[in-house]
């Protein structure tokens, strides 16, 4: 695990033997459709390692999903789904359960179809739709509920006091991820950094970016990296997933992102769970309701995410946003024109909903070049 | 005088006679915007609360009035809204009876022999008119081209009708997308509340349900100045228990039977009526029930005196889902294929069991929404075999799937629900659209062959 964990910050990490070294050690697989509002601390408390359903594929994945929800099911599900048919991702099929939730439709309806094609039973967690004290309330009896079924069809023990170390672990982590920023690496190589994030047990993420960056001494003494004089780039909406080539093209065109205010990205490092509260189920729920998820959450989520967006573009110097929505994504296509026109008062945002084909690509390219050479001459 | 035109009558249907109770829901339904305008000019510190699902009792207890915001619009199609202003004239000064006996008069001069099928057509395609027109305007005013069809009719429904509404009664069951379209009516609709129906049941999900209602409720006190009362929420409850118990033995007697009250267009157009008015009790809930009654009476007479249509060989197909949008020119190709078209969404969803009044009313009225989870439920497994049950206690002879583009919830059922009705022997048919009006030929071609199969 050690010569995994140090794999250089260019590589791509080999996330396959990854968990093969995983399956040796003999854990289980529970699949997380990849969704930031599951409290991983309650399944890695259950011991057994998490497998985020955030590999994606070529478009015909996404087409081979679509035979089984529809082809409006967002692009994403239908990928994953697609991609459990083709099987090139081998991890996928030691899978022994799968996490399901109400966060969106594609999770809803894929996690179940995933269930009945390949009888992967599923675990499911109830997430409310709004934020109010209440629904705090009953979000943590469906923590509970979730721990406990996690406990029953795993035959694991799940105690108060692993939760908690789970807790304490996963805020570490978090914090260390926080701490990506202040490197100043960006682009790709931030963006693998996050995807590594989903994946890597806090111990081991938090050495990963130790051996990487912040007890590296031949990175600390260079002083971190500097961008040069690119302007800097954030990408909002929905995140890059893993194997998804977006990224890279992206920086082929000289679009830097500096910052990903997506689940896969900057907010992974935005939150910690409150460890004194006694009850830790609530600190749970609390967190994750009140800190995640704020393209769900209504009323008024646009307006947080708004707010949001409004505060980084001040504090982190942005000088051009790409919103990006995955077509057919429940929460991105709905706000895109608000989103786009409010922002636009500060800087040039560029919109861009696509799916994982390349057929559009071209016209693509054509709009990412306009738009930084909009962000180049300062939005003028 | 502007006379609405007539058009080709047709032989053989004796749907005129006794249906003045079918004229006048459909007269209610369609004339929303003068309803309403009346009711503020009689009633002028009643509040307007819209509505898109049959939970309304909760808005008639706090002496609101509920509205289905689609009832605002001006149905211009025939000269439908004409019609309509006709029909309030003449039963404001002559009674409901006069339009009785205009439809006799019409019968006996073998001129009207149609005149309640054709209402009942034009008034659905005027509905239908409006339903192919306003996801487009919601497109135009920025609406997701991609969204669902229900979502993008809707959106420009309260941007066009919101101004009339002083707040909104949202409820996103189980489809995470709904709950973000309603929030995209809040800047401009009005006091824009969504209530939260949770996927799971018990004691969790019962408090959380009941502390959201309160919230509303509160909202609802604040704006009408009006306090709660179970007492009044009972008797709404008490009225639509029997609306409920009515439309179920219009399903599970009339639709199961062989004898009809109407021709079967026309019946499917007049379930259509019964399906949309029990949303928001046509604004009206005393009125409501008491045209619901007399109308099962109409139909029982109908039938009973031999004025029905004999159904016994049209195979009864069952159109599922359809208040997320449906297609006017598919139930007329199943009805010239000899079909008869049976429309039974809120009793798939749970929607007509009835709710206790006894005890704590607003708890059953919570344990009432929180039963959709064993209709519909967090499971499309629960919720196709609450269509193959319900296709099968109809004793349906197939089932067409009613596909809209865009839809993320309910659509991904079919390939489940497709299985389970094999099993069970039940023929499927899919059809879908993205607009009303659009893949017509397609699915033409599609029930044709479902039809022709059926009959085989």
């Amino acid at each position: 695990m050690d010569s995994i964990l140090t794999t250089p910050a260019s590589e791509p990490f080999p996330y396959k033997q990854y968990f093969m070294e995983k399956k040796e050690a003999g854990r289980a697989f529970v699949g997380l459709f990849a969704h930031e509002l599951v409290p991983v601390e309650l399944v890695r408390a259950a011991g057994v390692t998490v497998v985020p359903l955030a590999f994606v594929g070529p478009e015909e994945y996404s087409a081979t999903g679509g035979s089984f929800m529809s082809h409006s099911t967002c692009t994403f599900a239908r990928n994953i789904v697609g991609a459990f048919v083709h099987e090139d991702i081998r991890f996928y099929k030691q899978i022994e359960y799968l996490v399901r939730s109400n966060y969106c439709n594609g999770d809803f309806c894929g996690m179940e179809y995933l269930s009945r094609e390949f009888q992967i039973p599923t675990i499911d967690l109830a997430i409310p739709i709004k934020t109010r004290a209440y629904s705090i309330a009953y979000f943590t009896e469906q923590v509970k509920a979730f721990a406990q079924r996690l406990a029953e069809v795993l035959g694991a023990k799940i105690s108060n006091d692993e939760i908690r170390r789970q807790v304490t672990a996963h805020n570490a982590a978090r914090a260390a991820i926080g701490r990506l920023l202040g490197t100043g690496i960006y682009g790709g190589e931030l963006l693998q950094r996050y995807q590594e994030a989903t994946v890597l047990e806090p111990a081991e993420l938090i050495e990963r970016l130790n051996a990487l960056y912040f007890k590296n001494e031949q990175f600390t003494s260079g002083g971190g990296k500097e961008r040069g004089k690119r302007p800097g780039i954030m990408l909002s909406g929905d995140p890059l997933f893993i194997n998804d080539f977006f990224a890279n093209w992206l920086e082929e065109f000289g679009a830097s992102v500096v910052y990903y205010d997506t689940w896969i990205g900057a907010r992974m490092g935005e939150f910690l769970v409150d460890e004194a509260d006694p009850d830790v189920f609530h600190a749970l729920a609390k967190s994750y309701l009140e800190s995640q998820g704020l393209e769900r959450f209504v009323p008024a989520g646009m307006d947080s995410r708004l707010k949001k967006a409004t505060a980084l573009v001040k504090e982190h110097n942005i000088k051009g946003i790409i919103n990006h929505t995955l077509k057919f994504c429940d929460f991105q296509a709905i706000g895109r024109g608000e989103f786009k026109e409010q922002l636009g008062n500060l800087v040039p945002v560029l919109d861009v909903e696509r799916d994982y084909s390349q057929s559009g690509m071209g016209g693509l390219k054509t709009r990412v070049e306009a738009f930084l050479e909009l962000v180049a001459s300062g939005g003028k | 005088m502007t006379v609405f035109s007539l058009p080709i009558i047709r032989q053989g249907k004796f749907s005129l006679l006794n249906s003045v109770e079918t004229v006048k829901m459909a007269h209610a339904f369609f004339s929303g915007k003068e309803f309403i305008s009346m009711y503020k000019q009689k009633y002028p510190g009643k509040k307007i609360v819209s509505v898109t699902l049959p939970f309304s009792e909760i808005i008639v207890a706090m002496d609101a009035i509920p509205l289905n915001l689609i009832r605002n619009e001006e149905y211009t199609y025939k000269e439908t809204h004409i019609l309509m202003h006709r029909i309030t004239e003449i039963t404001k000064i002559f009674g409901w009876g006069a339009i009785d006996n205009l439809l006799k008069l019409a019968y006996f001069t073998r001129a009207g022999a149609d005149v309640v099928d054709i209402l009942c057509e034009n008034m659905i395609g005027a509905l239908n008119e409006r339903y192919g027109q306003l996801p487009k305007y919601a497109e135009e005013h920025g609406f997701p081209v991609d969204s669902c069809f229900g979502s993008r009719m809707l959106y420009a429904t309260n941007l066009r009708q919101g101004k009339v509404a002083d707040a909104s009664f949202d409820v996103p069951y189980r489809c995470p997308f709904f709950a973000k379209y309603y929030d995209s009516l809040t800047p401009f609709m009005k006091n824009n509340y969504l209530l939260d129906v949770p996927v799971t049941t018990g004691e969790a999900a019962e408090s959380f349900l009941l502390a959201d209602l309160k919230e509303f409720i509160a909202m609802l006190e604040r704006l009408t100045g009006n306090a709660f009362s179970e007492v009044r929420l009972a008797e709404a409850i008490g009225a639509t228990n029997e609306i409920k118990a009515i439309y179920k033995e219009i399903l599970y007697g009339i639709c199961k039977g062989d004898m009809l009250p109407y021709n079967p267009l026309t019946f499917s157009e007049v379930q259509a009526l019964m399906m949309y008015g029990l949303i928001d009790f046509n604004s009206n809930l005393k009125a409501f029930r008491s045209n619901f009654k007399r109308l099962f009476s109409e139909m029982n007479g109908k039938i009973s005196r031999g004025e029905g249509f004999d159904a016994a060989r049209c195979p009864k197909i069952l159109y599922v889902p359809m208040f997320t949008g449906f297609e006017q020119e598919n139930i007329k190709a199943i009805s010239r294929l000899g079909g008869r078209v049976i429309l039974a969404d809120w009793e798939i969803f749970g929607l007509l069991e009835p709710i206790s009044t006894s005890s704590d009313v607003l708890r059953n009225f919570a344990l009432h929404m929180l039963r959709m989870n064993q209709f519909l439920g967090f499971n499309n497994d629960t919720f196709a075999n609450t269509m193959v049950r319900v296709a099968k206690d109809i004793g349906v002879d197939g089932v067409l799937f009613q596909s809209t583009f865009g839809c993320k919830n309910l659509g991904p059922v079919l390939k489940i629900f497709k299985e389970k009705a094999r099993q069970n022997g039940i023929p499927v048919v899919e059809t879908s659209f993205n607009n009303v009006g659009e893949n017509l030929e397609q699915n033409k071609t599609r029930i044709e062959a479902f039809m022709e199969m059926i009959r085989a």
